[in-house]
């Protein structure tokens, strides 16, 4: 029989060639200039925009982070999940067009021009910028973490460093081959094996748990009697300050996190717009559902004696689940569902290079700069922060995955000013730039504070992400003082 | 602008939805999970209702 070792690297190769084919391809669509390059030009027909929204704002953390969580701690992980599902349909649907139609109009191409634009301050954009690439590098450090823990995971403790490399490498060429063009067509790709590999992992689940004699009743009992299925989960770790500590920040992902906002300046038209929001929501709930769902009766398999994870029910060790579960669903399948890990991982964070290349290409460089300056440090930018994250994941500690979490949370001051400027407001630069620096000014004062308690940083990090600072969350603290100072800039 | 300030009490109406059951410390079984399904489909219904955001009006 075939070792799970070979049959990973032929199925890892083999997603690699198509891919690479993928963006060689995507390059026909090319035209030329920063805006086709970056945003399409606007001409990214339904189903590349649903594609590449949905596979960019889904990283890895799904099927290896949520599926560990829900095993660990139970339903209430797909509580928060649902949260900012709910979230983000809503707001894309309330402005998603107005966005759209404003990005046209203005030109905009990087996420943090229509801060310029609405504030008439350059330098708003600028910082926005800055913040942009101090939150995601630790975000997207974390992503090429995860391949390498993957390649580690399927095909020995030795390929870690070439796992990290392969994936920097793949990052680097499918986005900057054909700039938003290569991503999108390669996130098509990696959408539809993300969501095809955990369909067939769910398929297995669900025919062990038949085969073991465990009845949909006896799912539902056992879950309830272990605590997953009880609302504030096993042992109680989802009490409602842990709950709002992981579903306010990315309650506004869609508006704060630059690579999901600039995608909604790509659809060719309305009803391209329309499709992306319809088949984003179609994708997003059903791999919710179904990545949850695997967690879930993981859970009840090991507990049935039909599979043996034998994983403690501590969230310390969620991240440990995928990979034992994979090594036990077979070579075939393991392979596709590992490999989906890393697309998951290329997806997000090719998409978070790019943007971040129109953000310097658009934002940092003067105004005199010509097409051909901008075009190079666009793929400069790529290149010096391919490489930092590269550095930042080799160094492999588990600091770099929970210093990520932090993102969320630090980009979360862009949302009062961006909602207001989007609803028709004029915010005076000062107040947006106030807003904008809130998030990683009190995540890095808290953080300097718990250091000084905490045994170590990683402790330190997590102490912060679920800080209370007199009994209100950190998330709340930071929503509340950016929109403090929007309403204080605030005119018509 | 209606429209705009039904969708915002909307999701807010939804959130506290999803809140719900961590305050309650109800439902349990597969109804909980059934539960918060329900408001991801609720959410999905009013992106549908709405003509996914790009229905005029």
């Amino acid at each position: 029989m075939a070792s799970l070792v070979g049959v990973f690297f032929a199925v890892l190769t083999l997603y690699l060639v198509l891919g690479t084919i993928l963006a060689i391809w995507s390059r026909r669509k090319l035209r030329g200039g920063l805006s086709d390059y970056y945003t399409g030009a606007g001409r990214l027909g339904s189903f590349l925009s649903a594609m590449t929204y949905a596979a960019t704002t889904y990283s890895s953390f799904m099927i290896v982070g949520l599926v560990g969580f829900t095993y660990t701690t139970g339903a209430g992980a797909f509580g928060f999940e649902i949260s900012y599902f709910v979230a983000t349909m809503i707001l894309l649907v309330l402005i998603g067009k107005r966005v759209w139609k404003l990005s046209r109009e203005r030109g905009w191409i990087s996420p943090a021009e229509m801060l310029s634009d609405a504030t008439g301050a350059k330098w708003v954009a600028v910082l926005a910028s800055l913040v942009f690439m101090v939150s995601l590098i630790f975000y997207a450090s974390a992503q090429l973490k995860a391949i390498g823990e993957t390649v580690a995971a399927a095909g020995g403790e030795q390929y870690y460093a070439a796992g990290v490399i392969i994936g920097l490498l793949i990052m680097i060429i499918w986005s900057s081959l054909a700039g938003i063009w290569s991503v999108a067509a390669t996130d098509a790709l990696q959408g539809l094996w993300m969501i095809g590999a955990s369909l067939g992992l769910l398929g297995w689940l669900l025919y062990e748990l038949h085969t073991g004699g465990v009845s949909l009743a006896s799912t539902g009992r056992i879950l309830v009697e272990s605590g997953h299925l009880v609302p504030r989960g096993v042992n109680g770790y989802w009490s409602l300050a842990t709950f709002t500590a992981f579903s306010l920040p990315w309650i506004f992902f869609a508006v704060t996190n630059p690579q999901a906002f600039q995608r909604l300046f790509m659809p060719k038209d309305e009803k391209a717009l329309g499709d992306m929001v319809k088949w984003f929501g179609v994708f997003g709930l059903s791999y919710t559902v179904i990545v949850t769902l695997i967690g879930l009766l993981a859970y009840v398999a090991d507990h049935a004696g039909i599979l043996n994870i034998g994983i403690e029910l501590s969230a310390k060790y969620a991240d440990r689940v995928t990979p034992t579960l994979l090594r036990l669903s077979g070579p075939v399948l393991g392979s596709i569902v590992f490999t989906s890990i890393i697309a998951a991982a290329v997806s997000t964070a090719d998409s978070i290079l790019l943007t971040l290349a129109s953000s310097a290409s658009r934002d940092l460089l003067p105004s005199s700069a010509s097409e051909r300056s901008r075009q190079a440090a666009g793929i400069l930018t790529i290149v010096v922060i391919g490489i930092i994250m590269s550095i930042i994941a080799l160094m492999r500690v588990a600091f770099i995955v929970k210093l990520s979490v932090l993102s969320s949370l630090m980009l979360l001051g862009l949302a009062p000013p961006m909602l207001a400027i989007i609803a028709g407001f004029k915010v005076k630069p000062a107040a947006a730039g106030i807003s904008i620096v809130m998030g990683p000014a009190l995540v890095t004062a808290v953080l300097i504070s718990e250091l000084g308690s905490a045994p170590n940083p990683v402790v330190a990090v997590i102490k912060t992400f679920g800080s209370t600072p007199l009994g209100v969350p950190l998330a709340a603290w930071i929503l509340v003082a950016s929109t403090f100072f929007t309403l204080l800039g605030l005119r018509r | 602008m209606k429209a705009v300030h039904a969708l915002v009490a909307i999701l807010i109406v939804l959130l506290a939805l999803v809140y719900a059951p961590i305050i309650a410390g109800w439902p349990r079984g597969w109804p909980l999970y059934a539960y918060w399904l329900l408001t991801g489909l609720a959410a999905m219904a009013v992106a549908w209702y709405q003509g996914w955001g790009v229905r005029d009006g």
